[in-house]
């Protein structure tokens, strides 16, 4: 059963997709934890208005319409603190692929790839080029090499052996 | 009685007397060297025949003594032989118990070099072999993975070029469905 804290932390987890999109994320949250007693007042969304943009002020707005952060500093300081703490901890599945892809098929293949994992996780995307096409997919050291790169490297190799045999 | 000699009387007494001391001085004399000449020659032959016997002695000792030595040389050249021999034959017994040997010694060195060349060389064909097995084994992997890279890569190009992005999309969501019933994910 979720908590009330995972509940709002799920709602800024939902906002990020992969490790570039988390450690921008994280980055925001320790801005606005440096901020906070700035001779400033009221919620979280207030204190952080002018010391950072993007689309996190809504997030805050929303959980604190939900009643999910406490009114003082301290107890706004510790959710703080909890929440990179929850993003820092989000399982990461490593993705191999041959092309830069566009932030849709992000979204899509981290829903997936959530779906299946049964919880929010976050991809740690690279690109290189000599996988030629499919992806690698890793996770708790485990490893799916489904790419073009493998299946040519055994065409080849089959190709060769029986052109040297014969 | 009174004897009355009268000086002249005496002198002349005394003269004939001196006369006569003298002429038997003279007498005696002559008999001496007369007697020394005598002895003297005798001696002389003496000497003389000294010389002559001691001469005939040294010729016979001589004679004796060559003929002793030369008995004894004789004698002992023969031993002298009759051991030279003896000693040559031991001699020569031992150059041709020791050649004998050597040949011995020398053909057994000959068998174990020709055994050792024969393991040598049956060594270095077996080394050689292994080498140069190795060494085809090694650049048939090289040319294999050069053959496989220039493959590789000429299809790579080719490939990558001609696939588009809906396609790649397509690809890694076959991978996803293939990593998911692979069950990476679990």
């Amino acid at each position: 059963m979720k908590t009330s804290s995972d509940v709002a932390f799920s709602a800024f987890a939902n906002t990020i997709y992969d490790t570039v999109g988390l450690n921008r994320l994280i980055d925001n949250i320790t801005l606005i934890e440096r901020s906070l007693f700035k001779n400033k007042t009221g919620p979280i969304s207030q204190k952080a208005r002018d010391f950072t943009t993007g689309n996190i002020i809504p997030i805050f707005e929303e959980v604190e319409k939900a009643g999910l952060v406490a009114g003082t500093d301290e107890k706004q300081l510790q959710f703080l603190k909890d929440l990179a703490s929850y993003l820092q901890n989000l399982p990461v599945i490593k993705v191999t692929i041959a092309f830069d892809p566009t932030q849709s098929l992000v979204v899509r293949l981290s829903n997936q790839i959530s779906a299946i994992v049964g919880s929010k996780i976050i991809l740690d995307l690279t690109i290189d080029e000599s996988v030629i096409g499919g992806a690698i997919f890793e996770y708790k050291g485990r490893r799916s090499l489904q790419t073009l790169q493998d299946k040519l490297e055994g065409e080849i190799k089959t190709l060769i052996n029986s052109t040297f045999s014969t | 009685m009174k004897i009355n000699i009268n000086p002249f009387d005496l002198y002349t007494i005394v003269i004939i007397l001196s006369f006569i001391l003298s002429f038997l001085s003279l007498s005696m004399l002559t008999y001496l060297f007369a007697k020394i000449r005598k002895i003297m020659y005798q001696q002389e032959e003496i000497i003389l025949l000294d010389n002559k016997i001691r001469r005939r002695v040294s010729k016979k000792i001589e004679q004796l003594a060559t003929e002793r030595l030369d008995e004894v040389i004789k004698k002992t050249s023969t031993r002298l032989e009759e051991e030279l021999k003896k000693h040559f034959s031991d001699l020569a017994q031992f150059a041709a118990n020791e050649s004998n040997e050597m040949g011995k010694f020398v053909i057994k060195q000959q068998e174990a070099i020709t055994k050792q060349s024969q393991y040598h060389v049956a060594n270095m064909l077996l080394k050689s072999e292994k080498e140069v097995d190795e060494y085809k084994k090694n650049r048939l992997i090289q040319v294999d993975e050069q053959v496989r890279d220039i493959v590789f890569r000429a299809a790579k190009e080719v490939i990558g070029r001609s696939i588009s992005f809906s396609e790649h999309e397509d690809l890694v969501n076959k991978a996803l469905e293939r990593a998911k019933k692979e069950k990476i994910f679990v």
